[in-house]
């Protein structure tokens, strides 16, 4: 060997490992570092783009696991206006490692959930998650017992699930230094009244975000030490930035971070892995296909891609000469109720009536 | 829901007309031959008021259309077997010639929706009261009937009521799930709570909701067998009602067809 680079194979060359390929067959971005397998108990977590993974996993028929899942007979209407099943608990979108460890801390009790309340309109409404409901909570204590129900799941999530896969969004946020809570959104904009005396910007910087994520990693293991953490880093550009920046070179400053301590904590973290749904989307090696008109929102297909990029290099790695696992069908409809009268059933209405207007 | 909420709800008719006398339709499935036969068996006085039934048995109600303020078969065939237990030989019914028309059970089951709710109140899963009212709207108005119902309203001609199936007889097995216990300890006030967000609902389409009267229930979310037509076990028929819940149940019309609250 006259060289390290002499025998490394095609995909540790760009040439053959990207320009001469067609993006679409572009393989081996992720080599996992454990299995995923559908019995796996899996947990998701984070900003909005992690609702794609629960969406493969349970189509995959993978055992996604909700712990908040609210009555069965809820309509999917429902379920997404009060946002059931979009996490495996109600926390609403989780951006920063801060609002995870937060989440934890208060789910595991080392520290007292916040008592803060948004009031708006006769209305209450969690600072925390302020649209988990479309009019937010009828009271306080209302929001309180729901937030109650919502911290048990979490809880009950992370002791019993053997993959927790969180999505990183954002490092910008906005906090109260008088009580030291992070906020899911800034206050005014979806709920609450911002207050530039106690609302204050912050944009994490690497060693916060390294710092938080680790401290939120170590309450998970410690409260199960079987778990097995994935991280990823949300592709969506920032809605809007408060950072002084261009909301462009503020986005790319965001995503360069997290995705920098993404590597950084799997490095150090045998329990801990990355898959690079963030590559997939924004790499200019797929010049942007996988983005809608406004190059912010991700189309269906690039979610297609990143779940079957997901799916088959699990199985590369650990299920060689397999087929990934396939999206089944979609369900038929239930049965109109009417057609499921039976004949018995409708003589026994016809004879009700009949007697009712039976001459006496 | 309580009498006095009835009470609350109990208006006389804004545009009576004094050259007839009032005027009540009564329109359902197969549920309604109760209200028949309290009728036919004089439990109820309806002295001055103008009665006609309209309706069959409930597997018809899918060949039934809202246009035009009436409700009206898809078929001949359908018309027919309408008209065939009307006074008047109606083919369809048109808001506009009553001053009232209530509608009886019509499909409208809420009795899973209950059965949800009341599981939630006693033993959770906790739902928001967002939620919940959520659902009891939701529930109303994907019921085809019901939308029926809102349409007629909305030509604020009659004034609609409407009554929903009700729970079925107190020993029915066949419920999906099995009522957990939970559900069986259910109060009057858990009910209360859920019937008043129904009305609440159903009053800003316009329509008067009439709970099941609460003397009625037993065991949570049945309906108490002396409510049950005869034989109803030998008959495996828990759905249909007798006589004596008709007469509670019309009184409760006719109160409100005069503008005083059932007694």
């Amino acid at each position: 060997m006259t060289h390290p680079y002499e025998n490394l194979p095609p995909d540790r060359f760009w040439r053959t490992g990207v320009a001469d390929r067609d993006p679409l067959d572009i393989t081996g971005l992720w080599q996992p570092k454990f299995a995923i397998k559908r019995r796996s108990r899996i947990v998701t977590a984070g900003s909005c783009f992690a609702q794609h993974f629960s969406r493969a996993l349970t189509a995959r028929g993978y055992r996604w696991t909700d712990f908040e899942p609210g009555p069965p007979d809820l309509s999917p209407d429902q379920r997404r206006d009060y946002n059931y099943g979009v996490f495996s608990f109600r926390t609403g979108n989780i951006y920063t490692p801060r609002m995870l460890l937060q989440w934890l801390k208060w789910a595991f009790a080392v520290e007292p959930p916040s008592p803060e309340v948004w009031e708006s309109g006769g209305r209450s409404y969690d600072p925390f998650r302020p649209a988990i409901e479309p009019d937010g909570f009828a009271s306080a204590d209302e929001l309180h017992a729901a937030r109650a129900v919502t911290l048990a799941a979490l809880r009950a999530a992370v002791e019993s699930a053997q993959v927790f896969v969180f999505t990183m969004g954002l490092t910008e946020s906005w906090q109260n230094p008088g009580t030291g809570v992070e906020y899911a959104v800034c206050p005014g904009t979806l709920a609450g009244r911002f207050d530039p005396d106690c609302h204050r910007f912050l944009n994490h910087r690497f060693g916060g975000l390294h710092a938080d994520l680790s401290a939120a990693i170590k309450l998970m293991l410690r409260a199960n030490r079987g778990l097995r953490v994935l991280l990823t880093v949300s592709p969506v550009p920032l809605t809007a930035t408060a950072s002084g920046q261009h909301v462009l070179t503020a986005t790319s400053h965001s995503k360069a971070l997290l995705r920098a301590v993404a590597s950084e904590i799997t490095d150090g973290w045998a329990e801990v892995d990355y898959f690079p749904s963030y590559e997939i989307i924004t790499h200019p090696a797929w010049r942007g296909r996988f983005f809608a008109p406004n190059l912010r929102q991700v189309l269906p297909e690039g979610v297609d891609f990143v779940m079957e990029t997901f799916f088959r290099d699990q199985a590369a790695r650990f299920s060689p000469g397999t087929a990934p696992p396939a999206a089944p069908p979609a369900a038929s409809p239930p049965p109109d109720p009417d057609d499921a009268m039976t004949d018995a059933e409708e003589l026994r209405c016809e004879e009700e009536i009949l007697a009712a207007f039976a001459p006496r | 829901m309580t009498d006095r909420a009835l009470q609350d709800q109990a208006q006389p008719l804004a545009d009576g007309d004094a050259r007839h006398p009032p005027r009540l339709a009564i329109f359902g499935d197969s549920h309604y031959a109760c209200l028949r036969q309290a009728h036919g068996q004089g439990l109820i006085d309806p002295a001055g008021v103008e009665i006609e039934y309209w309706g069959h048995v409930g597997k018809r109600f899918r060949f039934l259309s809202c246009q035009g303020g009436a409700i009206v078969p898809d078929d001949d065939y359908t018309a027919q077997r309408f008209a065939k237990f009307n006074e008047k030989g109606r083919t369809f019914l048109p808001a506009a010639d009553f001053d009232m028309i209530f509608f009886m059970s019509c499909r409208i089951d809420l009795t899973a929706l209950f059965q949800t709710l009341l599981g939630a109140r006693r033993s959770g899963p906790f739902l928001s009261s967002g939620l919940q009212a959520r659902m009891a709207a939701d529930r109303l108005a994907e019921q085809r009937l019901y939308t029926y119902a809102k349409a007629l309203a909305e030509t604020r001609t009659a004034r609609i009521v409407l009554a929903p199936v009700t729970f079925p007889t107190l020993g029915y097995a066949g419920m999906v799930p099995p009522v957990p216990d939970a559900v069986h300890r259910a109060t009057a006030e858990d009910r209360a709570a859920i019937w008043q967000m129904l009305a609440d609902k159903a009053a800003s389409d316009g329509i008067t909701l009439l709970p099941q009267p609460e003397e009625t229930i037993a065991s949570g979310i049945f309906t108490h067998p002396d409510y049950a037509i005869a034989d109803y076990e030998a008959l495996d028929d828990h759905a249909h009602r007798n006589a004596a819940y008709g007469a509670l149940i019309y009184r409760r019309v006719l109160a409100l067809l005069s503008g005083k609250a059932a007694s």
